[in-house]
């Protein structure tokens, strides 16, 4: 039997009025008209909610499974602790998306603003991906503790990040490097090495992926494994 | 009215602002639709507004907005008045209730002229120096907006009661710029709320400055009093004195406001390393630091600007007659009005309007 989608009208819904709704809802879920309530689908598990509008703050906050499609840009604070689950934007996402994420998948399609994937983190299975169709504003990644980060830099800018992975003390992160940048980078993968991730995105959003998979790279990883060691005091 | 305390006000606010390109008028319910949008950015402990190009019949003489404790704070304040200005009208400001908004002062207008003939410039001085001499001296009364055919109002409630309130909605501007208040260490009053005026300038301002002392001792060996211990007017002050006094354009301001980090200049070629190294060498006690969004209205004008670091967020989209601002994407949407772009206005990038030309 095919389920149908569940429609809410949030329009003049508080935000704790929308999850409710959604905690009450069938699996599929369309909120309609959202137009920045704060913490749609925080915390939830086993749904998928469309967004039509623009979300608010903190949305899919501590997201535990269930799949959120943002048909317009995202604000601050998306995924935030976000523990498993899916996060597609489609559209651009403001300052400090990922915050401390420990698992599941954030898709942007376009670009995030500062501080994104901060202290991201990994344990086990749970690896988290933060991957960005364009540009990263400033502090991408940094302490970085777990799973991956990539930016794509669609637009081929010369410096799609910067002050990228300060602190990072364990995952990675890939940058696209642009096809007219001469500069020298430690270390440059081509994309075979994330090829499943650009796969899942290119698919998602449409896009084709043979120009991302044979581009160059800079990857980071963590300088050592005690990266603070005689930072802060000298034993 | 009581004043602010001995502390100073970290605030996480809400700002927004239309600004018409093309100079056709938009009523006062429109901005309140964008601030209420943004109802959890504030507490309910201030709120406000500044329209421009709202006094037509007025428009060359200074609109004085004024707040009175009581009667004694009133007939003080008119006594001197009467006796530098020429008034031409006066008149309580209109107001409604609102079950949102309790305990307002007495709040006037006047419109006047001084008596004595000055140059403009003189003529500015002078307004600046009086009002802000009214507030120290006068006690119970408070000088809150002293533009030419603009005005500030504000108060304590949520920003969307305060504009119903003052009746926005009865009010035709070319630029209006809201502010709801989130103060966290202490009771808000009704000066305190933004916007803060000077003269044709007007400001709000989300976060909070931590070089504000340096700030502070700077303006005071200039001359401004920072009476109000908010951070918020110490920046107005900052704008008033680089634009009035150096005469720097409002691009110059954010330069050295947010001026580049050191780093970033070492980088720059020659000619830009110069000019950023300039700045901030002789105006290094301007420079802001600590988290702030600010949007400044002036005459015919408009400027957003983010800290360096772009600790808070700032939004702003546009189409062929207006550009919106606003801390949240929320908040333009929310007028429901065709936009070509929407984009997030990036670390101390000044997106400045001058009506009928773009500086970015």
């Amino acid at each position: 039997m095919q389920v149908s989608k569940m429609k809410i009208n949030c329009e003049n819904l508080t935000a704790r009025k929308i999850n409710e709704a959604i905690m009450q809802s069938s699996e599929k879920i369309v909120c309609e008209n959202c137009c920045g309530q704060r913490y749609i689908g925080a915390a939830s598990s086993g749904k998928t909610i469309e967004i039509e509008g623009i979300s608010g703050n903190d949305c899919g906050g501590l997201l535990d499974g269930s799949t959120l499609i943002l048909k317009g840009n995202a604000q601050e604070g998306l995924g935030d602790t976000m523990n498993a689950g899916k996060i597609i934007v489609h559209g651009h996402c403001g300052d400090i998306c990922a915050y401390g994420m420990r698992g599941g998948k954030i898709f942007i399609r376009d670009y995030i603003g500062v501080r994104g994937g901060i202290h991201m983190k990994e344990y086990g299975d749970s690896k988290p991906l933060l991957m960005i169709g364009e540009t990263a504003g400033a502090c991408l990644g940094e302490y970085l503790a777990g799973g991956t980060i990539i930016v794509l830099n669609r637009r081929d800018e010369l410096d799609p990040v910067e002050n990228v992975g300060v602190g990072q003390h364990g995952g990675v992160i890939y940058v696209r490097i642009a096809s007219s940048d001469e500069r020298n980078y430690e270390d440059v993968v081509d994309g075979s090495e994330i090829e499943a991730e650009i796969s899942e995105f290119c698919e998602i959003f449409k896009m084709d992926k043979e120009k991302l998979l044979h581009s160059k790279y800079r990857r980071l990883l963590p300088e050592t494994k005690n990266p603070y060691q005689g930072y802060y005091c000298m034993n | 009215m009581k004043r602010e305390g001995e502390v100073r006000i970290p605030a996480g606010c809400a700002i927004a602002a239309i600004f018409s390109k093309d100079g056709h008028l938009v009523d006062g319910s429109r901005i309140i639709t964008m601030i209420q949008t943004m109802h959890e950015r504030s507490n309910g402990l201030g709120g406000g507004f500044v329209g421009y190009d709202i006094y037509p019949e007025y428009q060359d003489d200074y609109a004085i907005h004024m707040f009175f404790d009581d009667l004694t704070a009133k007939r003080t304040f008119e006594s001197e008045l009467f006796d530098k200005f020429k008034v031409f009208k006066y008149e309580e400001i209109p107001t409604r209730q609102n079950p949102g908004v309790v305990s307002s002062p007495l709040i006037w207008r006047y419109f006047v002229l001084p008596l004595e003939q000055r140059t403009m410039k003189e003529e500015e001085n002078f307004m600046v120096a009086t009002m802000l001499d009214i507030n120290e001296r006068i006690e119970g009364a408070y000088c809150f907006s002293m533009g030419k055919n603009m005005g500030v109002f504000k108060g304590v409630g949520y920003p969307e009661d305060l504009g119903d309130f003052y009746m926005l909605e009865k009010y035709q501007a070319t630029c209006w710029i809201a502010h709801g208040r989130y103060p966290t260490n202490t009771p808000g009053w009704w000066g305190g709320a933004h916007p803060f005026s000077l003269l044709d300038m007007a400001l709000v301002h989300n976060g909070e400055i931590s070089s504000y002392d340096t700030n502070r001792k700077m303006l005071e060996m200039v001359g401004y009093k920072c009476s109000l211990q908010t951070d918020t007017e110490a920046i107005a002050y900052m704008i008033d004195d680089l634009t009035r006094h150096h005469g720097f354009t409002l691009e110059e301001c954010a330069h050295i406001l947010a001026a580049p980090f050191w780093s970033e200049i070492e980088k720059m070629e020659d000619g830009q390393k110069n000019y950023y190294t300039y700045l901030r060498k002789n105006f290094a006690d301007y420079l802001i630091c600590g988290p702030f969004s600010i949007i400044v209205g002036f005459k015919d004008g408009i400027m957003a600007l983010n800290d360096r670091c772009k600790l808070r967020s700032l939004v702003m989209a546009e189409n062929e007659s207006t550009l919106y601002l606003a801390s949240e994407e929320s908040a333009i949407r929310a007028l429901k009005e065709d936009v070509d772009k929407i984009s997030c206005i990036r670390a101390s990038e000044a997106v400045i309007y001058k009506r009928g030309e773009k500086h970015a």
